[in-house]
Parts: structure tokens; C-alpha cells; sequence
């Protein structure tokens, strides 16, 4: 084989399918990673998970290929292992962004050979002429194209502005390389459940890197409330972007901007509402920024924005209807009938 | 008999006579059906058929007023409730459908009427009476020959112009049927597109129709200190070249008296582009065109003329069911409820020369019928009406038209 034949493009990219051939043949058990022989990789691999946590993007090391390789499906292990639905979104962000970077500074052929071994994509060398005035360096399927274009939220991305003919979308490396982390994104986003009994000193790094979760998660405001605005009172569909949001989820434009218009109209700065964007994937602070304020009415037309109808958001998929829901056309209304239901409640108390 | 009645005998002799001619969907055991009965008000869904011959059985014995299929495909299709059914993929569905096109003649023909105060007008329907605020209003959504030839050109549009050459389906892979009342329906049955999920296909949605396009992604920009402006070349793929050649139309058909309503900046700079019509569209023909022959014209004014093209060039589908990936939709061959017209599939060369009123006409016979309140129609070579509470003697498909759409009743013996 020509292309990922290396050790190197084997701890480089561990999620292929030649790498995940390679560990099997290994025939490697947890216990054969406690032995002292592997200390440093045990390091290596909570490394990796601690990586993610406190700076958004593993890093690569190329000083020992095996140990990079292997430390990929053991810091899977220990994310797994606390099972928290936060600490996976970040590592499996983290990841990616390691991914992206290392293709972007490939040859063209090995992002095809990826592309199409490990994921099945339909995907080729495009004919080297210009369109539009720019060159293109590969035609990928629309239908695999589609798999996660939509999860991006820049215009950049939307079908309608790329060049998309006889079923093939044009794109340049970058583009590959962005499509093909959010692929492994995906990938390592599935739970694979808790792994049974761990040894001792596996088990200890999992403890290390919970009590460093529980504090960032706490220093981020994950499960406590944003003080004047009342978070108990947003309607359900609201909660629900909002989690989406705070847990790191990739969202639709349509949710982005009702979470945005809504938490402004209740009265949410600019500031916090950016900090709340800042766990998405594929977050942009100055753009994001700049959309949120355009949301505001602080910039474009000068027009504030209000949240969509219920029945639009219905119509976006986004509605999630409970009881309290009945009679009520718009999110707003929802929270303030809420809002005037508790101080009812607190009325009859005194 | 009742209208329910003599429509159900008729329906249910259709289905009898024509066994043969009935098209059964594809996988037909996945997919789910749902029926509607004139005597019955609501739909009956969550039903499967074994095989073709049991779903044709059924459609003679029970002679329902409208039939549907799922574009789904399900592990088990009669169960009741979406999460048990096991989705397997769906075909992929657009909806053209004038109800969702702006034609004037609507205002001449579509009715509506306040359930609560009375109130009735032409034209469509509010959202709130005007005169009382009450949502209960009634319409009336006539069909005519302007708004069905406007839904066809629009179907022919999205297959030659966009499945075709930018999706690169094939002819074999496009369905396309009328029907049978305000439009026509596209099915796209291929492997590929099955396993697309909803996100996906609103981004075919707004590929199809240019929602979210920018026009600097697709090379209309100015560039350098000098600010020369380029952009699109008729010959590009996909949307580039579609919105030169839709700026070059757009110039070409522009007139003095069609601008009397513009801004006067507007105006001002639209005239100076029907006085250099020629030189522009030359200009913009060359490879690679040139965007910049005229001076003055600055690149906010371009984008506002790119916008217009855009508008000329995108295909207006109904987003909601091709979004739906449980959406049910009417079974070619069969016919439509409301109008008693059939469901008629249709070959893409056949499209341009098919006449709804004639083509897709299944009764013979005569009958006299109570017409109420009715507006112009056509059936055939023939036009008929307007009445107004009269008995009138009908070719049995102009008959049926009438009472399918409510407005005609059968006469009491």
C-alpha cells in the first residue's frame, strides 16, 4: 500500500482503518498497558483527554509513534469510562481540530485514500481548470458531502454556495480535511458504554482527569444559572438549544438564532451570550460576536430580532412541546406567563 | 343517493375497471398507506399491504376518495407510531404546487369566507378575519390554467435545470406525476439519496432554491486597490454560470415601462442599463466575461441585479415535504379527492404539451347536477360556467369537478 503505510501516518491518523488493523494485530488486553514498559503511554493518553479539556485541541508527538498511536484508543477509554456527555463532546472536538490540522498539510492523494478506505466516501481529483476564478482540488459525492456540511454553521459551507455539478461538489484540501474531522468527530461522539473493571492505576487517571471536569464545568457555569435571567422559566424548546449549546452540540442556524433572540429579548448581554457559543464546535468568537450583535440590533439594520413563532419552530424540527405549552404561540409568551406564574406562587407563600 | 354516495360508486368503479393500470409503489411491503373516504372525515394511516394485488383489492372494495403512500420505507409500516416503524430511508419528494406561487389570478379566483361573522372575499385566505379576528375561514382554492402552467413550467425548471445537470440524476431515477389538483409532484427513487437525512435535504431545499446564497462565493466580488469587479462565466457549473446567464435574461427582457415602481436610484441606473442593453450582454457573454465594462455601474448595483436573477432562477418548491422524511403522498394512478382528476403520471418529455383539464380526465357520461356558487372552468375543449344556484346538465367530468370541490351537489329524486 502506497499511502498510510508509515508508522507515522499511523499515529498521525489512528482512527483509519489501516491503524485500527494495526492495534488489533498487536493483540494487546488492559493489563498488558500497566506494565511499566507502557508508563509513558498511560501518560500520553490522559494527556490527550486533559488536552481537550483545558485547551480545546490534542496535540500530535512524533517522538514515539507507537505510543501515539495507542494512547488514541486508551484516552477513549478513559473518556468512556466517566461517560459524561460534556467530556466527550470536547475530546471528540479536540480530536478533530488535531486532525484537521495534520491534513491540511497533506499530500491530496492520502486525504482521497482516507476518505474513501476509512469513511466509503465517493470522492476523486477534480480536472484541473478554474471555475469562478478558483482552482479545485477534489469532487466528493453531494450525498457524502451532505452527511456534515449541514452541521456547519458558515455560509462558506451551504450547498448553495459551493460549485456543485452532475452530482459532485468542488472543494480544495481544506475542505476535505475539515469534512473528514467532523467525520471522526462523529465517530468518536458515539457512546460506546462504560468498560468493565479497570486496574488500579487506569482508574486513577480517570479520577484525576474527573476532578479537573468537574471544576472547569463549574468554572463554566454548565449546571448553575445566570443569576437576574431565569432559567427556570424558558419553554422547553428553549432549555433544550440552550443544553445544545452549553454541552458543545453542533447546531443548525435555525437553532442558533432562536437561542440568540430569545435570550437577548429577555434581557441576556452580548458577552455572555458569546460565552455561551464558545463551547460549540465549530466556534468563531469575532463571528460569532458579530452575529449576535447583529441579532441585538446592534449592528446591520439596526432591527432587534425575536425569537420564531412556535409554529415556525415547529416547522424547523426544533418545538418540544410539553403542558404548559398549551395556548401558547410564541417562546416569549411562554416566559412570561412562567415568570408571572412563579411570582404568583411566591405571593401565596407570603 | 347523496353525493358521498354516487361519488364513492363512481371512485370504486374506477379502481374496478382500470385493476391492471394501477401503479404499485416500489417496496411496496415498507411502505405505509393512508386513505381518505367521502363519508368519513379524517385519514385513515398506518396501513400496509402484503402484496400489489391486496392494495388494488382494497382500493376497488373500499373506493376511498384519496389514497396515499409513504415516501418512507419502514421495517414494520402498520405500526402506529413513527419510532416503532423502523425507518429505513425515503425517497426523495418535491412538491410543486401553485398554492405556494404568487399568480394574480388568484385574487380572481380563490374564495374565502369568516365561519363565524360571514365575512367573504376573493383572493387568499388571512390568517385572521379582518372584520371579526376569528382563525375559522373557509376557502375555496379554485384551479386554472395560468396557475397549473406556472407549477409546470417550475417542474420542468427544477428537473432540466437543477436533479439533472447539478444533482446528475438520471431521467430513469425521476418520477414526476400531476397532481391531480393545484401541481406536481417529483419522486426521486435512487439508493443514494434513500439514507438523507432532514438536514440534508433542506440543504437541497435551499440549494434548489438559492435560500442563503451569496453571490461572493460564487465570484461577484471586487478585487484590488483599482477595485475591478469580476464574477461569474456563463460556461461555470452549478450556480455561477446559472446566475450570469439569469443576469444576461434579466437585462435582455428588461423595459422602460416595467420600472415605473423602482426607487429613483434605482431607476436612474435601470435605465442606463435598457440604454446599453447590447453592450452589456456582449460584455457578460465573453470568456471570462466582463463585469466591468460599464463604469458605472458599482458592485451594490450588480448584487441588486444578481438578486433579481436569483429570483428568476430559483425553483419554488413547498419546503416542508421534501424537508418531512414521514411524509405520505399521493399514489400515482389514482385519483384525487378534490377534484376527481387522476393522479397522472408523466414521461419529462411529456410534461410541456400536457393539458391537466384534458390529459388527466378519467369519466365518461352526462349528468345534471345542483351547481351553487361557481366560478369559470374548463374541462376538455369546453368552458363552463359561472352559476349560481342552477341546475345544469355536465359532461360526468365537469360534473364530478364540481362536487369533488363542494360547490355542486347531486340532485334529489
Amino acid at each position: 500500500m502506497v499511502f498510510m503505510s508509515s508508522k507515522g501516518d499511523l499515529a498521525k491518523y489512528p482512527f483509519t482503518k489501516e491503524a485500527q488493523k494495526y492495534i488489533e494485530n498487536l493483540n494487546l488486553d488492559i493489563g498488558d498497558l500497566v506494565s511499566p514498559k507502557y508508563s509513558s503511554l498511560l501518560r500520553r493518553g490522559s494527556e490527550r483527554v486533559i488536552e481537550a479539556l483545558e485547551k480545546g485541541i490534542v496535540s500530535y508527538k512524533d517522538d514515539n509513534y507507537i505510543e501515539e498511536l495507542l494512547s488514541f484508543p486508551l484516552a477513549r477509554l478513559l473518556v468512556e469510562s466517566l461517560g459524561d456527555d460534556y467530556l466527550r463532546r470536547r475530546y471528540a472536538v479536540a480530536e478533530s481540530k488535531r486532525v484537521d490540522k495534520l491534513l491540511a498539510m497533506e499530500e491530496n492523494d492520502k486525504l482521497i485514500h482516507i476518505a474513501r478506505e476509512t469513511f466509503g466516501w465517493d470522492i476523486r481529483k477534480a480536472p484541473r481548470q478554474s471555475i469562478s476564478g478558483r482552482f479545485y482540488d477534489y469532487e466528493l459525492n453531494v450525498v457524502n458531502y451532505l452527511e456534515y456540511a449541514p452541521y456547519f454553521q458558515d455560509k462558506y459551507w451551504k450547498l448553495v454556495n459551493r460549485v456543485l455539478h452532475r452530482g459532485y461538489v468542488y472543494l480544495r484540501k481544506n475542505d476535505v480535511a475539515r469534512l473528514i474531522s467532523e467525520a471522526v468527530k462523529w465517530r468518536l461522539m458515539e457512546k460506546k458504554g462504560k468498560p468493565p473493571d479497570l486496574p488500579s492505576e487506569i482508574k486513577e487517571m480517570v479520577n484525576i482527569i474527573e476532578s479537573k471536569l468537574v471544576a472547569q464545568k463549574k468554572d463554566k457555569g454548565i449546571d448553575g444559572g445566570f443569576g437576574e435571567v431565569s432559567r427556570d422559566s424558558f419553554p422547553p424548546c428553549i432549555s433544550k438549544i440552550l443544553s445544545d449549546a452549553i454541552t458543545g452540540k453542533s447546531m443548525s442556524h435555525h437553532a442558533r438564532f432562536t437561542l440568540t433572540s430569545f435570550l437577548i429579548n429577555i434581557g441576556m448581554s452580548v458577552d455572555e451570550l458569546v460565552e455561551i457559543f464558545s463551547n460549540v464546535a465549530d466556534f468563531d468568537e469575532e463571528l460569532t460576536r458579530y452575529q449576535v450583535e447583529h441579532i441585538a440590533g446592534i449592528r446591520g439594520g439596526g432591527t432587534k430580532y425575536t425569537p420564531p413563532t412556535c409554529s415556525t419552530l415547529q416547522t424547523y424540527g426544533l418545538c418540544e412541546k410539553n403542558e404548559l405549552c398549551q395556548g401558547v404561540k410564541h417562546p416569549l409568551n411562554y416566559y412570561r406567563n412562567s415568570l408571572r406564574r412563579q411570582k404568583g406562587s411566591e405571593k401565596a407563600v407570603i | 343517493m347523496s353525493t358521498a354516495d354516487f361519488l364513492t360508486n363512481l371512485f370504486g368503479n374506477y379502481y374496478n375497471d382500470n385493476f391492471d393500470r394501477i401503479i404499485s409503489p416500489s417496496n411496496l411491503r415498507k411502505r405505509e398507506f393512508g386513505f381518505m373516504f367521502f363519508k368519513y372525515g379524517s385519514i385513515i394511516r398506518h396501513l400496509s399491504f402484503e402484496d400489489e394485488n391486496q392494495l388494488k383489492t382494497f382500493l376497488a372494495r373500499e373506493a376511498p376518495s384519496d389514497v396515499f403512500y409513504s415516501a418512507a420505507y419502514y421495517f414494520q409500516p402498520a405500526m402506529p407510531k413513527m419510532p416503532m416503524k423502523g425507518w429505513e430511508g425515503c425517497d426523495l419528494i418535491f412538491d410543486i404546487d401553485a398554492d405556494h406561487i404568487e399568480t394574480s389570478c388568484k385574487n380572481e379566483h380563490d374564495k374565502w369566507k369568516c365561519q363565524v361573522c360571514g365575512k367573504a372575499d376573493k383572493g387568499i385566505k388571512p390568517d385572521k378575519c379582518p372584520v371579526c379576528g376569528e382563525s375559522k375561514i373557509e376557502e375555496l382554492k379554485w384551479l386554472c390554467d395560468t396557475c397549473l402552467d406556472y407549477a409546470k413550467l417550475e417542474t420542468i425548471k427544477i428537473v432540466e435545470d437543477f436533479l439533472i445537470p447539478d444533482f446528475g440524476l438520471s431521467k430513469s431515477e425521476i418520477g414526476i406525476c400531476f397532481s391531480g389538483h393545484r401541481g406536481y409532484h417529483i419522486h426521486v427513487e435512487s439508493e443514494v439519496v434513500k439514507e438523507l437525512n432532514s438536514q440534508a435535504r433542506r440543504e437541497i431545499i435551499d440549494y434548489i432554491k438559492g435560500g442563503g446564497i451569496d453571490p461572493e462565493l460564487h465570484g461577484l466580488q471586487e478585487i484590488g486597490r483599482k477595485k475591478v469587479i469580476t464574477g461569474p462565466d456563463t460556461n461555470d457549473k452549478g450556480w455561477g454560470g446559472r446566475i450570469t446567464r439569469n443576469v444576461i435574461k434579466f437585462i435582455s427582457k428588461l423595459q422602460e415601462n416595467e420600472i415605473i415602481m423602482e426607487d429613483k436610484y434605482t431607476k436612474k441606473k435601470l435605465l442606463m442599463l435598457i440604454k446599453e442593453k447590447q453592450k452589456i450582454i456582449n460584455s457578460l457573454s465573453q470568456h471570462p466575461p466582463l463585469w466591468d465594462a460599464m463604469r458605472n455601474i458599482d458592485i451594490n448595483f450588480w448584487f441588486l441585479i444578481v438578486e433579481r436573477a436569483i429570483n428568476m432562477a430559483k425553483g419554488k418548491i413547498d419546503e416542508p415535504v421534501t424537508a418531512d422524511i414521514h411524509r405520505l403522498i399521493r399514489l400515482p394512478t389514482s385519483i384525487n379527492g378534490k377534484t376527481g382528476f387522476q393522479v397522472k403520471p408523466l414521461k419529462l418529455n411529456e410534461i410541456a404539451s400536457f393539458d391537466p383539464f384534458s390529459d388527466s380526465q378519467i369519466f365518461e357520461g352526462q349528468i345534471t347536477v345542483r351547481a351553487g356558487d361557481v366560478p369559470t372552468f374548463r374541462i376538455g375543449e369546453e368552458t363552463f360556467g359561472p352559476y349560481k344556484d342552477e341546475k345544469v346538465e355536465l359532461p360526468l367530468s365537469a360534473a364530478v369537478f364540481l362536487l369533488c370541490k363542494g360547490v355542486a351537489q347531486i340532485l334529489k329524486t
